[in-house]
């Protein structure tokens, strides 16, 4: 029986399939619906890892607003310089401290959504690692390392 | 039953056919399913498993020669999409500022390392980069249209490409199942051969009569 390594690296010469020989396996067909689980779980390794990038990216992006907003605080009161597009602007305390409030909740939102999804995910294959795992038992490979 | 010399052309685009089933709506092949092994190489033409093996290797290789190359395209297009958010803000305080009555006070980059101040004034006019050396003016209503349009091409194109990278996934997993499914068969087969050839030593018999080319 085959094994295939459905794994979570990005490195694509370690996503390959791992055969072993069929002494040491239990003799199971894969069956097209076993094919259509195993395709799935290898999409939800794909999808998981494509949102971990997003998550940290946002995560860097809300820090960033996080210290805006403290340096915002100890400021003086005066006119401050807001990083807009491709150049600063001139603008108030206020206006600043208004503008980066806004992202941070927009981007918490985000942050808070990719979470669910991710948490969807990884429900998702471990419904499908005991299934696959009970069918195929060692002949089958889902870890990620 | 092996693979005759003359044959071989022939006989590989006949394989090819066999290999995949469909398409999804951009083009990109559905790698076939093998429902049972034996009777899969008999539809190829009883060819030995290692041509099979190195056929469905050779449609693995562009499937992830494509599944590269999308993956830059998606990013490419990812990297996009908070460009033109940007400048879509830009535009939103443009207009705020033009409600406002003010001026705006602005530092941009005018070289790498230098930054000049200059005043905006924001009397409705905006010119939008286009690319290709090419610069528009707009009004802020066209403008915000442009980049509206835009934004959502981008993300509509982000949708289409992810939906190619996952149905290149399922291919090369499928093929990656297939391939060590038809190795472990080939595996198996040989020891049932080398057996019943011990056995029928033993017996003081002819030759073993496999259902293969020994080699």
């Amino acid at each position: 029986m085959s094994a295939t390594g459905v794994m979570r690296e990005v490195n694509p010469s370690e996503d390959k399939c791992k055969a072993k020989t069929p002494d040491d396996a239990p003799d199971v067909e894969v069956r097209k619906e076993d094919q259509e689980m195993i395709n799935e779980f290898g999409r939800l390794n794909n999808q998981y890892l494509e949102l971990d990038e997003d998550l940290a990216n946002l995560k860097e992006q809300l820090e960033k607003l996080d210290d805006a907003v403290t340096e915002l605080m100890v400021g003086v009161g005066g006119p401050v310089r807001l990083s807009l597009g491709e150049a600063f602007m001139d603008v108030s305390e206020d206006y600043a401290t208004e503008h980066c409030e806004r992202k941070q909740e927009q981007l918490q939102a985000k942050v808070e959504e990719l979470g669910r999804e991710k948490e969807k995910i990884t429900t998702r294959q471990m419904e499908l690692k005991k299934v696959l795992y009970g069918r195929f038992g060692s002949s089958i490979n889902l870890e990620n390392s | 039953m092996a693979a005759t010399d003359t044959g071989t052309m022939e006989q590989n685009v006949d394989i090819q056919k066999h290999l995949s089933v469909g398409k999804n709506p951009r083009g990109i092949p559905t790698a076939t399913f093998i429902e049972d092994v034996g009777a899969f190489l008999q539809t190829l033409g009883g060819v030995p498993v290692e041509t099979a093996i190195g056929a469905f290797n050779e449609l693995y290789g562009k499937c992830k020669t494509l599944e590269n190359s999308l993956g830059r395209v998606k990013l490419s297009m990812k990297a996009k999409i908070p460009e033109i958010e940007k400048t879509l803000e830009l535009v939103h305080v443009l207009e705020g500022k033009q409600a406002e009555g003010e001026a705006l006070t602005t530092h941009y980059n005018l070289a790498d390392t230098i930054y000049a101040k200059a005043e905006v004034a924001c009397h409705g006019r905006v010119c939008l980069w286009l690319g290709a050396n090419v610069m528009l003016e707009y009004s802020y209503e066209e403008a915000k249209g442009v980049l509206e349009t835009s934004l959502r091409n981008a993300k509509e194109k982000v949708k289409t490409t992810n939906e190619d990278l996952e149905h290149l996934k399922n291919q090369t997993t499928t093929i990656e199942v297939n391939m060590a499914r038809l190795f472990n068969y080939d595996v198996k087969r040989r020891k049932a051969l080398r057996q019943e050839e011990g056995a029928a030593d033993k017996t003081g018999g002819g030759k073993g009569r496999g259902n293969g080319n020994p080699k």
